[in-house]
């Protein structure tokens, strides 16, 4: 995807939730390392205009970072399949919550028409367990800047975090298919920033276990339901202990304060109490009759309420305060985020570009050598005898004829005899009608060898090659360039190859580089 | 508001196009050593919020100077038909083959761009120049010539001298090694050709500051979050009740260290994005070898703190916290906590400063089992070494221009001596600044307050990268 093209290939994504915003932000992070700084803010401007003033408060910095994502974020990205991955973990924990809730009722509603189901066993596993869980859950739930001040409780509250089912997630998403794919590469990048999200990773975990929790009590009231329906139970309480009848009446209505008057049905009677106890050792003997029986499945209401009330009403609680501190949370991750102010800055920076709309272009290949070949070509002129050849100083090389005579054998010495031939000029200052009047003259002169003497610091130019041909064009046999060096200096590597590359280009075959000193 | 349009011309090979790449910051453009590499004229619009303000134009070097003015001059009559004739040249030998580079490069100055000549300094003048320049001069267009050095030789003056018969304005810049100030300065100068371009170019240069300053910003976030997610980093495995700690301690380290590499790989990247370059080759570390690897920790000390530097930053940090403590017995201990706190935690540092990480049991799985964890790094110099090395990078990267085309090499060993101790970057810093920094360092290893530390540092390295512009 080209960062340019976003508003053609994407279109908005639905991120109504603190979290999605999080999961997408860290998505869009990921995917933003591919381009550049400037690439960015020209994406990001054109969004930034469409917004609202800058934002000041965490809720404006969500608000910011969730229209921002929803114009980029593409709908059948890797991010909708994380975030489908991520639903589908959800379901399965909803899953597991019914189903450990249906086997628990399935448990403790076991009847077989012989022994009662004893109502102690049911309040406790129904309510006191599920009351006792959630003054755990709240421990957990108790910030930082309290419990530092009470010695043990971080401790606690560490080892509390360890046993709460959020914490099943982890386990769940190893068996999950697709683990490997986009989830586990978000969630790698979210884990490297443990400081920024270890308190929406808390909350996270304290929402799955409400959720899964409420499932569990979904489970536990259907299947109580069903066997309701399609039962008879017949419950009871039995104790060890000396209890009296209106004991156990006090705290029935005790429990059932907060329905008794809605539904006054479900709250027991001393009667139905005092006919519900049983003791054990009469088990097997005591047959009750069709009323009794009848009498005793009255409790039913009373168990459904008690679980309503004191197992799915606080878990409910929690629930809601659980997802109020995820969003306030995930805000602040946002907020603090160590990007977002680079985010807010691009969508309100203004968008500067200085590069070519054109695409570049790419003539030579860099790798080619032109030198060796050259180098070794043979000619009848190598022996390059002074008296046969004509030198012509290209571009005015500043240097006296008898120096650039002597380049050409820098191991003899030029007489002056041989000294004397003049070196024509071309070229540089010379006009081009100067230039066409030497090579008529040399014509003229059935000259068979000219040496061209050239600036080897300078590019060979097209006009140099049209001055090549038409010299070959006026039956000049051979024609040989020299490189010169600046004062002082020698002939490079690099400008030799630059030559050799020219000499490579014209192709003609009478036409060779002389090879000098080089470096 | 005027745009202003800026051809770049001159002879083959001088570094037309490495100006264009420095000034616009592209480093996609091809330079290379071989002349004609440029035959088609290319836009650079600089533009801001889709606005063009100026544009530089890219164009192919002179060809065939001499002939050309040879036609021109053939085809003209007076020095007020001259911008015609070339006009009359093009329409000539627009579409024919003859001309082509020369045909394409006048073809923008014809349309209104300002000239920027460019020559190579480090290489004597020469005559064939002086068609070329006197083209330029019949179009009449303003103009400005840079001298722009690509060798070892000196010949600006000569090259001034000439320069100074022809164009308005002349300039020294140097493309491959032109600070972000300075070609600035250069835009500046692009404002003396024309009065109506001068608003348009000073909004420019504003809006590149401020890009700049932003891209510095950019930098010290991106620097900073390499460095927290380092320093936190926790490699951790689950392993059975039975698994003795201590067999996983090769192994956790290995992908600790190999973590902390990728991030800090990941770090460089995003940096050299910030900046723009896209075609960089940097020659990295070689931990193998032990070349300048993250890990070397006998190189630690050039990076981060001196071994003595690091002793006096522990003794001060645990001097402090003896100090708390005789404040609670009023002062009945007459500093002597705090005394023996530095003495203490000066020799830990001493003793103890090849130590990296340790591995711990992080904690006790609730269905069996244990979480092994190697790290956070709790030693002293790490972050240092971290933070030394993430400057380093920036500060090449920052004298660098997207002109250039050779290898960054991070390779201490092979680039020569190791920088000196005057130039490091920790010296820089004031006393203030310097307790400042190990005060949010200490908080960050020790996981205290993250975020906080984070964000401290952030805006100490904010001023320190701007520098480096």
């Amino acid at each position: 995807m080209d960062v340019g093209d976003f508003s053609h290939t994407l279109s908005p994504a639905k991120l109504s939730k603190p979290l999605d915003v999080v999961v997408a932000l860290e998505w869009q992070l990921h995917e933003d390392a591919r381009f550049s700084a400037r690439e960015l803010v020209q994406r990001d401007r054109a969004i930034g205009l469409s917004l609202s003033a800058q934002p000041n408060s965490p809720r404006d910095y969500w608000l910011w970072t969730r229209d921002w994502l929803r114009q980029l974020t593409p709908k059948n990205s890797l991010l909708s399949d994380a975030q489908n991955w991520m639903n589908t973990l959800h379901k399965v924990l909803l899953g597991l919550g019914l189903l450990l809730g249906m086997l628990t009722a399935l448990a403790t509603f076991d009847y077989d028409g012989w022994q009662r189901i004893n109502l102690f066993v049911v309040i406790a596993v129904m309510c006191g367990l599920q009351l006792l869980l959630c003054a755990l859950t709240l421990v957990v739930m108790l910030p930082a800047r309290f419990t530092r001040f009470v010695p043990g409780l971080p401790s606690a509250q560490s080892f509390l975090s360890l046993l709460n089912a959020g914490q099943w997630t982890g386990f769940i998403t190893r068996l999950l298919p697709g683990w490997q794919t986009s989830w586990k590469t978000l969630s790698q990048q979210m884990k490297r920033r443990e400081y920024l999200y270890s308190d929406v990773k808390k909350w996270i975990f304290l929402w799955q276990a409400q959720r899964l929790a409420l499932a569990y009590h979904a489970g536990l009231l259907i299947t109580l339901l069903l066997l309701v329906s399609f039962q008879d139970l017949a419950f009871g309480w039995s104790s060890t202990l000396a209890l009296e009848t209106e004991s156990i009446h006090r705290l029935t209505l005790w429990m059932s304060w907060p329905w008794h008057n809605l539904v006054p049905q479900a709250v027991p009677d001393v009667g139905l109490i005092d006919a519900s106890r049983y003791f054990r050792i009469q088990g097997q003997v005591q047959v009750l009759s069709v009323e009794t029986a009848q009498e005793l499945g009255f409790w039913w209401q009373f168990i459904v309420l008690s679980i309503l009330f004191y197992g799915v009403f606080p878990r409910f609680v929690l629930w809601a305060i659980c997802k109020r501190q995820l969003r306030q949370h995930c805000r602040l991750a946002i907020a603090s985020h160590p990007e977002i102010d680079h985010i807010v800055s691009r969508l309100s920076a203004h968008s500067v570009s200085t590069r070519s709309l054109e695409p570049g272009e790419n003539r030579f290949d860099k790798t080619q050598d032109f030198s060796p070949n050259l180098r070794s070509k043979n000619s009848k002129f190598n022996s390059l005898d002074l008296a046969s050849i004509d030198i012509i100083n290209w571009a005015q090389i500043d240097v006296g004829d008898k120096e650039l005579q002597q380049l050409f054998n820098p191991s003899s010495e030029i007489s002056d005899v041989q000294a004397t031939k003049s070196i024509a000029k071309a070229g540089g200052i010379c006009t081009h009608a100067e230039d066409e009047q030497l090579i008529k003259k040399l014509s003229a002169a059935a000259c068979q060898h000219v040496v061209l003497a050239l600036k080897s610091w300078e590019p060979p130019l097209a006009e140099l090659g049209d001055f090549i041909k038409a010299l070959l064009r006026a039956d000049i046999e051979q024609v040989s360039l020299l490189l010169v060096a600046p004062a002082g200096k020698t002939v490079t590597c690099n400008n030799y190859q630059e030559w050799a590359r020219f000499v490579a280009v014209l192709g003609e075959p009478a036409l060779t580089l002389l090879p000098g000193s080089e470096e | 508001m005027s745009e202003a349009l800026f051809a770049v011309v001159g002879h083959p090979n001088k570094g037309k196009s490495s100006i264009v790449a420095t000034l616009t910051e592209d480093d996609s453009i091809a330079i290379s050593g071989q002349s004609g590499t440029t035959t088609r004229c290319r836009y650079f619009p600089m533009s801001v919020d889709s606005q063009v303000l100026y544009t530089l134009v890219d164009t192919p070097g002179f060809q065939r100077a001499r002939k050309a003015l040879r036609w021109l001059n053939e085809h003209n009559n007076s020095l007020i038909e001259r911008r015609a004739t070339v006009a009359g040249f093009l329409e000539t030998y627009r579409d024919t083959g003859e001309y082509p580079d020369e045909c394409e490069l006048l073809q923008p100055i014809l349309n209104g761009a300002g000239i920027i000549y460019v020559v190579d300094g480090s290489v004597p003048f020469g005559n064939e120049y002086e068609a070329e320049m006197d083209i330029l001069r019949w179009t009449g267009q303003p103009s400005l010539a840079l001298i722009n050095s690509q060798g070892d030789g000196d010949y600006e003056q000569q090259w001034r001298d000439v320069l100074g018969q022809y164009f308005q304005v002349v300039r020294s810049f140097n493309a491959m090694s032109a600070e972000f100030d300075k070609r600035i300065d250069l835009l500046s100068t692009f404002a003396l050709l024309n009065d109506r371009w001068r608003s348009s170019l000073e909004l420019a240069i504003d809006r590149l500051k401020g890009e700049r300053q932003a891209r510095n910003q950019r930098a010290a976030t991106i620097i900073t979050t390499m460095l927290v997610e380092m320093v936190t980093h926790v490699e951790e495995q689950d392993v059975g009740a039975k698994i003795e700690p201590k067999t996983l301690a090769p192994i956790l380290e290995l992908q600790y260290k190999n973590f902390q590499r990728r991030r800090e790989e990941k770090g460089r990247r995003s940096i050299e994005k910030i900046f723009d370059y896209r075609q960089l080759v940097r020659e990295e570390s070689d931990h193998a070898l032990d070349l300048a690897d993250l890990f070397s920790m006998r190189d630690w000390y050039l990076w981060g703190l001196s071994k003595a530097q690091l002793t006096l930053v522990a003794a001060g940090a645990s001097a402090a916290a003896g100090a708390v403590l005789d404040a609670v017995t009023l002062g009945a201990s007459l500093g002597a906590a705090a005394l023996a706190s530095s003495i203490i935690g000066g020799g830990a540092a001493w003793f103890y400063s090849d130590k990296l990480a340790s591995i711990r049991i992080k904690q006790v799985l609730p269905l069996g089992g244990r979480t092994i964890a190697f790290g956070p790094s709790r030693h002293r110099n790490f972050p240092y070494v971290i933070l030394g090395r993430a400057l380093r990078h920036l500060k090449m990267l920052k004298q660098r221009t997207h002109a250039q085309r050779q290898v960054l090499s991070l390779l201490e060993r092979d680039d020569g001596p190791a920088p000196q101790f005057e130039d490091h970057w920790y010296q820089s810093l004031a006393q203030e600044e310097k307790s400042n920094l190990d005060k949010l360092l200490t908080e960050l290893s020790t996981g205290k307050d993250v975020l906080n530390a984070q964000q401290g540092i952030v805006k100490m390295l904010e001023p320190l990268i701007a520098a480096m512009d």
